[in-house]
């Protein structure tokens, strides 16, 4: 029956199926000594002392990590609002190609700007997985389409070089500086206050 | 004579037929004449004896009884008168006799005559003597000198005359023998020169006659005989070769026994082998079906196995629908961690821990959302394991089912097989029969070499007296040859063959 030349060793196949089960059956719940390990590992991290005790004397910024056309942008933690998946997105005609629609956030009407447009970089606009990082800037509200949230982290401003000289255009006036990660920390007030990205189109 | 078609015994039989012929009649011829001659001569010698004897004797015998009858006269002594009468008695035959054997046809009267007179003469005698006895000697010497005295003479005178021609007669009687011994001995002589002349002609046709048959015979017979030589030489040459092929066709003979033996041998170890080779098909049909049996079974398990596998994949399919289900829940997750931290960044100072919580939030959803890529990736691994699983099923099952119809030719195959081994060993048994049979007739065959061994070597010797006899025939050739002087030095050319093969047994 069996097409291979050498014989089956079926108690060996037994055996794995065996072991496969027990796996399938201890994966469902995790045993109680595995329960208290990670609870006391949690909590020996939560009881740990600030770290940035030493450097919290400095300034610091907060960042809002995104992955935008296979770029690092940071996002400044103070202008993020919150991040969403992107559901329902509505586009909207007599918009510039930069502005992919409008969304339902939280019963108000939110933009979502591609900055890819923006920012001529490469890449596919709303794709699987596409999150929105709604941001307040200069009082207004928008959503930034985001490939992925990567997390947030913490940068001290003098570790944050400016922005390099190489840059022109808009991509420099929207860049506050670059990060020794090579995190491009956008300047959303300068985004607001831009106004290539005004919407003022007239329709007749 | 001469005749070609005559044979040679008949050439001699009538050659010597006539000069036999011609013998006796010269030997009749001769006879002839010499009984004649000596007829005549006997006749005439024994006439002349007779009438000489008689002519003779007759006188003197008278003359004695005359002188007896004197005597008595003279004496009268009876004893004189016996002489007398008995002198008288002779001369009285004498004279019968003579005139009994006389042929001479005037010679028969004076006998008679002479007869006449002595009967006269005998009268006057005998009146003498009675008269002298009555004593009158003086009448009876008148009666003597009167009667008896004429009487006598006359007698005498009869008888000088009768001699006389009877003494004629005698003469002519000589001279006739003499012209006929004459005659007979020239008729002898042309007799004797004729049988000479025939005997000769005879000889010499009778001589080449048989000489030229005798050439030819001889001829033919010198070169039959080298013929038969040569021919016995090649024929023995042939009966050694014979022999020979007879010796080696018996070492055949054994051998081609004792393959008949190995053939009848392994015949039945092929029969054997065949009874035994017809269990193990019966054997090996049984597990043919009990092959196509199972074929069928494992078919049917594999058509299970197919099902439970995708049955599997359906299964796993869900697992992906909940995975993906995680995998949202661990989107969302992250988002709240994310949004946390925001908060907790904004909280300022008072947010910290609560941004260490959001960014262990946020490491667990990651690690969930690394899980759910693991098992999706498992997922799509049993995916592809399951696809696989099921063509192996499927060719699972088509080998199955080839399996099943090889199983099946082979079952065919085997009784088939089982067929033509039955045949193999009927016809291993036949063999073997016929293997016994050949073997049995291998040894009459060579029982029969052995006869024609034997008739051979006889045969060799026959043919070895039949050239001795050839041989023999070829001299015999030569002198005869020899002997009618054909050839020049009287031996014939033999041809003479080569020596002939001589056989080794």
């Amino acid at each position: 029956m069996s097409e291979e030349p050498r014989g089956t060793d079926w108690q060996k196949v037994h055996a794995r199926l065996e072991q496969a089960r027990l796996t399938i059956d201890s994966s469902g719940e995790l045993q109680s000594i595995e329960v208290v390990r990670i609870l006391t590992d949690r909590a020996l991290a939560l009881a740990k002392p600030l770290k940035d005790s030493a450097p919290s004397m400095e300034e610091m910024i907060e960042l809002l990590v995104v992955s935008i056309g296979g770029e690092r942008f940071g996002i400044e933690t103070l202008c993020a609002i919150e991040a969403i998946s992107l559901r329902e997105l509505i586009p909207v005609p007599c918009t510039p190609a930069f502005v992919l629609g409008i969304v339902n956030y939280r019963g108000r009407i939110l933009a979502i700007l591609d900055l890819r447009r923006i920012l001529d970089l490469p890449g596919e606009g709303v794709m699987e997985g596409s999150k929105v990082v709604a941001v307040e800037a200069g009082g207004t509200t928008v959503g930034i389409l985001v490939n992925t949230v990567v997390g947030t982290i913490s940068v001290l401003v003098r570790k944050v070089a400016p922005p390099p000289e190489a840059l022109t255009g808009l991509r420099l006036a929207l860049t506050r500086g670059v990060t020794e990660e090579f995190i491009t920390v956008l300047d959303l007030h300068a985004l607001a206050r831009a106004p290539e990205i005004l919407v003022n189109e007239e329709v007749d | 004579m001469g005749s070609r078609t005559w044979t040679v015994g008949r050439q001699i039989i009538t050659g010597f037929t006539v000069l036999l012929l011609l013998l006796l009649s010269t030997a009749g011829v001769c006879i002839y004449a010499l009984i004649r001659g000596a007829d005549a001569t006997e006749t005439t010698l024994r006439y002349q004896g007779v009438i000489l004897k008689n002519k003779l004797g007759a006188p003197g015998a008278f003359a004695v009884a005359h002188v007896d009858l004197l005597r008595y006269l003279v004496t009268q002594d009876k004893r004189f008168l016996i002489g007398w009468e008995k002198s008288a008695e002779v001369s009285r035959q004498m004279i019968v006799e003579a005139r009994e054997a006389t042929v001479l046809a005037e010679a028969k009267p004076v006998w008679d005559e002479s007869l006449r007179l002595f009967n006269l003469a005998m009268e006057a005698g005998k009146q003498m003597v009675e008269t002298e006895s009555s004593g009158r000697h003086a009448d009876a010497l008148r009666i003597h000198t009167e009667r008896f005295q004429p009487v006598r003479d006359q007698l005498f005178t009869a008888l000088e005359r009768v001699m006389e021609s009877e003494a004629k007669f005698s003469a002519g009687i000589s001279e006739t023998a003499l012209r006929e011994a004459a005659r007979a001995s020239r008729m002898l002589m042309v007799v004797a020169v004729i049988a000479l002349v025939t005997g000769i002609g005879i000889g010499w046709v009778v001589t080449k006659s048989i000489t030229n048959a005798l050439r030819q015979a001889v001829t033919a017979l010198a070169s039959a005989s080298s013929e038969i030589v040569a021919a016995t030489t090649q024929q023995a040459a042939g009966t050694a070769e014979g022999a020979t092929a007879v010796q080696q066709t018996s070492t055949t003979l054994d051998e081609v026994k004792q393959t008949a033996q190995v053939s009848a041998q392994k015949a039945r170890a092929v029969a054997e082998a065949a009874e035994k080779s017809a269990r193990v098909s019966q054997e090996g049909r049984r597990a043919v079906e009990e092959s196509v049996k199972g074929s069928q079974e494992a078919k049917l398990r594999m058509e299970t196995l197919a099902e439970r596998i995708l049955a599997l994949s359906e299964q796993a399919q869900a697992i992906g629908e909940i995975i993906a289900a995680v995998n949202d829940l661990a989107e969302q997750s992250n988002l709240l961690a994310v949004n946390a931290a925001i908060e907790a960044a904004k909280a300022g100072e008072a947010g910290k821990g609560f941004a260490v919580v959001a960014a262990e939030v946020k490491s667990l959803a990651e690690q969930s959302k690394q899980a759910t890529a693991r098992v999706r990736g498992n997922l799509s691994e049993i995916h592809r394991a399951t696809q696989a699983a099921v063509m192996a099923a499927e060719q699972g099952v088509k080998v199955s089912e080839n399996g099943e119809a090889l199983a099946r030719q082979a079952g065919e195959s085997i009784r088939v097989l089982a067929e033509s081994l039955t045949e193999s060993a009927q016809s291993a048994q036949q063999i073997m029969g016929s293997a016994q049979q050949q073997v049995i007739g291998m040894e009459q065959m060579a029982l029969a070499m052995q006869n024609i061994r034997q008739a051979t070597t006889q045969n060799m010797a026959a043919t070895r007296q039949v050239e001795d006899s050839a041989h023999s025939l070829n001299e015999l050739a030569s002198r005869l040859m020899a002997l009618v002087a054909i050839s020049g030095n009287g031996h014939f050319p033999r041809r003479r063959a080569p020596e002939p093969v001589r056989m080794s047994g």
